[in-house]
């Protein structure tokens, strides 16, 4: 497995234990499941610091090679980071059409059914971004395992 | 045209020159292992530069390296 790979992988957890955070964070447990935050966070939190270990290690050991990166991992990241721009623009597209709506919503009272506070907004585009990164983390790692 | 693949003679032209390993072959061209792995299996088409090099370092022309293969 290439550095980059590795890389690809450790970057991956990372994303989604963040999200994992955010989402546990800011909206808690769903009341319908099992109360099993306390193991699903702690999961998520050792899966994060395996990663930064696993990360600070690969750096240490193949620090040294003369060939970090090579054309290949760039054509593999730019795949990547192609779908990870399409969400994003779409997730800013359709945060803004929301926040318009909104806007009508407050022109024609608070009765309007398509208005959502700005914090559900800013929430769905930090959530988008997170998601962005874990996407691309995971079509690179596609390619890397199709042996591109 | 039909789509065809590029076929290569690296993994002979590597043991006709001391049994090099695909690392050392990495290190003379400039990209990783696993890419030198990759256009051997002929799952990566190597960018005309890269190709150039590789065939330089076996002091071939690359016309002997690389071969455009298609079904027709």
């Amino acid at each position: 497995m290439s550095k980059q790979e590795i890389l690809s992988w450790t970057s991956l957890a990372t994303s989604v234990s963040f999200m994992i955070f955010y989402l546990l964070f800011n909206f808690g447990w769903p009341d319908a499941v099992p109360d099993y935050s306390g193991s699903f966070f702690k999961t998520f939190f050792n899966l994060f610091w395996i990663a930064v270990v696993i990360e600070i290690i690969v750096e240490i050991s193949e620090g040294n090679r003369k060939v970090q990166k090579d054309e290949r991992d760039f054509i593999i990241e730019a795949r990547g980071i192609k779908v990870a721009y399409n969400i994003l623009v779409i997730a800013v597209v359709g945060a803004l059409v929301q926040i318009f709506i909104s806007n009508l919503g407050y022109t024609f009272g608070s009765d309007f059914p398509l208005h959502l506070e700005m914090s559900t907004i800013f929430h769905f585009l930090i959530i988008a971004l997170f998601l962005g990164s874990a996407t691309r983390r995971s079509i690179m790692i596609y390619h890397y395992r199709k042996d591109f | 045209m039909e789509d065809g693949i590029i076929a290569n003679q690296i993994r002979t032209l590597r043991f006709n020159h001391g049994e090099m390993t695909q690392q050392e072959l990495a290190d003379l061209v400039g990209v990783t292992r696993q890419t030198i792995n990759a256009i051997e299996a002929a799952k990566y088409s190597p960018s005309l530069e890269l190709a150039f090099k590789i065939a330089t370092a076996f002091n071939k022309p690359i016309g002997e390296v690389f071969k455009y293969k298609t079904d027709a």
